[in-house]
């Protein structure tokens, strides 16, 4: 939810009304109920690739491969340290737990899942490369590196300042990501509470959502301190280690009740 | 029925304000218009006598009704500001209390350096450039000699204003071509060593790339020349326009040489303690002039000058190897990330020392020269037959 990733376009625009903007779309999504959250997706799933290897592809002749050298230089350790924070967005794959519900075709869902993990993967590790064939050690020195590569596009001194498509990538994104996260929290809730409807929760909340943002990460060095540091605890927590203990308790909850209903019928 | 005529009103109430108040959200917050906007071509930074920056900008004033950018401003296409300021940024804002439109930098296209700051150092006056969400990294960076508000004050013939002249100068490639993602590599790099083009302003209208200005860590040392600027370019891989001109052994005349394509590699050795650099030269040529009276389709005669041709690239590379190796000790050619990426565990020993190992490292040039074509003459042109050579 840390739309705050805004500041290199509307240096004025009060975050407030980004991200307040941001949820209220979300929401609106939400309340549509998960097809349309879903039907959003299959829309801008297709033009966020081919915007983004639009940028790939443009960005080749300033593409400098030996910038990747060398590999490991110091061993595999860092290597692995460095991964640790980034692992943490995999486990986000738990909000699907929230989506199989509504599946049709409920046979393809690990299938599909296991594609999309690999999608991420793929796009991840090429974002990544792209950025640093083209800037090398300072990669780390930029704030958005992929935004600053795509402003240094130029072909035939004429296809320039390309960074909107990146925007546009990171909003067609974030609206998806908002609106599931957004989704599996009003279900959640409502079932928590036992409601016979999630819609009467989806503006509160949506409310709520603002307030939180804004109060958790008031600017992009807490926020990115916090990835650094207490996010991979936190995801590893709440989506990993609480999802599996909800799973053993599910799995010893039935089989205990066979076992009752064959004692029973025994 | 009151009722429903109570929310028809309502109704009709809520949509009209709604349609109201649209009027206040026409565009973004950030909107600016057009024409009060003064854009940035050129940036110029120099160095005051007290150590102030004095930052000159070329503007051009884009007209409210588009229409070309021409012909206003007494008959001049651009106009030079300048200020006085301690950071780039405080000269910036001292500048907007000249200009009375918006200084916006997205299409700043070059940064000039004047000779003085550059011996001062740099790298701090860059962070600016990097930082703020307008300029863009594309900007070529050039040092000039002198100062840089007179390279900006150049009204060219050519082109519209003199900083397009080195944005195109820079793209051509001729001498050393650097934008400021690159410079900012540099300055972070391993080596130490920033090589930036040299521009000139000779000529009243007219600006010229002429050699290399060269960094150690981020101030200037020295300059180097076009002829040993060709090596550099050479040695770096980044040569693409080039000519070589020589006298063939045993021949009257010269002959010219224009490069097709050219490749150099770099490849680092350490053994038993000895560093040393192999630079791998293959290059492509034509004939483009030929004062000889030798015969060019002749394949005897053209290997032995595809020998000659090698030999002539290995002395350019040489004289550039002598000047910026032996004397001015600063590795502008990239060895540091060769032996870095080729001996990671011998680099982390002496990468503090680099200083002091760079001129002791062994270099050997191994180039090889394949001439394709003749051009669109056979023999030389306006002689008998029984003049030439070769046949």
């Amino acid at each position: 939810m840390g739309s705050s990733s805004w500041g290199a376009f509307s240096q004025k625009t009060p975050l407030i009304v980004i991200i307040g903007s941001m949820t209220l779309v979300c929401a609106f999504a939400v309340r549509g109920g998960v097809e349309v959250v879903a039907r959003g997706a299959q829309f801008f799933s297709p033009i966020v690739v081919v915007l983004l290897l639009f940028i790939i592809i443009l960005l080749i002749p300033d593409m400098e491969p030996k910038n990747m050298l060398p590999i490991m230089d110091k061993g595999i350790m860092p290597s692995l340290r460095a991964a640790v924070s980034p692992q943490g967005w995999f486990s986000d794959y738990i909000l699907i737990a929230f989506l199989l519900p509504f599946l049709s075709d409920r046979g393809n869902g690990l299938k599909w899942g296991m594609i999309s993990v690999f999608a991420v993967i793929l796009t991840l590790v090429a974002m990544n490369m792209v950025a640093l064939f083209i800037f090398g050690t300072v990669t780390s020195s930029f704030t958005y590196p992929l935004m600053s590569a795509a402003r240094y596009i130029s072909i035939a001194d004429f296809l320039q300042n390309l960074e909107s498509i990146i925007m546009a990538i990171w909003v067609a994104g974030t609206f998806i990501k908002i609106s599931v996260i957004y989704h599996a929290l009003v279900l959640g809730t409502a079932q928590w509470l036992n409601l016979s409807d999630y819609r009467p929760l989806v503006f509160p909340l949506g409310f709520l959502l603002v307030l939180y943002s804004i109060w958790f990460a008031p600017n992009l060095q807490e926020m990115s301190h916090w990835i650094r540091t207490s996010f991979v605890f936190y995801l590893a927590t709440m989506q990993v280690v609480i999802p599996v203990l909800l799973l053993m308790m599910a799995k010893i909850r039935k089989r205990n009740r066979h076992k009752n209903e064959e004692y029973r019928n025994g | 029925m009151v009722n429903s005529y109570f929310h028809k009103t309502v109704k009709t109430v809520l949509i009209l304000s709604i349609c109201l108040f649209m009027l206040l959200l026409t565009g973004c917050w950030d909107r600016t218009e057009i024409n009060d906007l003064a854009l940035v071509l050129g940036t110029g930074i120099d160095i005051t006598d007290d150590n102030k920056i004095e930052l000159s900008v070329q503007l051009s004033i884009p007209n409210a009704m588009g229409g070309g950018q021409q012909g206003r401003v007494g008959g001049k296409p651009t106009i030079v500001e300048k200020a006085t300021g301690t950071t780039i940024y405080d000269a910036i804002s001292r500048l907007q209390e000249k200009v009375s439109r918006h200084i916006f930098w997205g299409h700043n296209q070059v940064i000039i350096i004047g000779e003085k700051l550059a011996e001062e150092g740099i790298q701090k006056h860059f962070d600016f450039f990097a930082r703020h969400p307008e300029p863009r990294i594309r900007a070529y960076i050039f040092v000039t000699d002198g100062k840089a508000i007179d390279v900006l004050k150049v009204i060219p013939n050519i082109e519209k204003s003199s900083a397009e002249i080195a944005r195109e100068l820079a793209n051509f490639k001729i001498g050393m071509s650097v934008t400021l993602k690159d410079l900012l590599q540099m300055l972070s790099g391993e080596a130490g060593a920033v090589a930036l083009p040299w521009i000139e302003t000779k000529r009243e209208d007219g600006l010229r790339v002429n050699g290399t200005a060269v960094f150690k860590k981020d101030q200037m040392v020295g300059r180097i020349e076009d002829k040993e600027t060709r090596g550099l370019l050479w040695l770096r891989n980044e040569i693409e326009l080039s000519s070589v001109t020589f006298e063939p052994k045993g021949a009257e005349g010269k002959i010219s040489f224009n490069l097709l394509r050219s490749r150099t590699k770099l490849i680092p050795k350490i053994e038993n303690g000895n560093w040393k650099i192999m630079v791998e030269i293959v290059t492509e040529d034509d004939v483009v002039e030929n004062e000889t009276k030798l015969n060019l389709m002749n394949p005897k005669i053209v290997k032995k000058l595809e020998r000659q041709l090698e030999q002539e690239i290995d002395k350019r590379i040489h004289l550039t190897f002598e000047l910026v190796q032996k004397e001015m000790e600063v590795d502008i050619f990239g060895f540091a990330e060769a032996f870095h990426r080729q001996y990671p565990d011998q680099w982390s020993k002496v990468k503090d020392q680099w200083d002091q190992q760079f001129p002791e490292v062994e270099v050997e040039i191994k180039s090889k020269a394949y001439i394709r074509r003749p051009g669109m003459s056979t023999s030389p042109q306006g002689l008998q037959e029984k003049e030439v050579k070769g046949k």
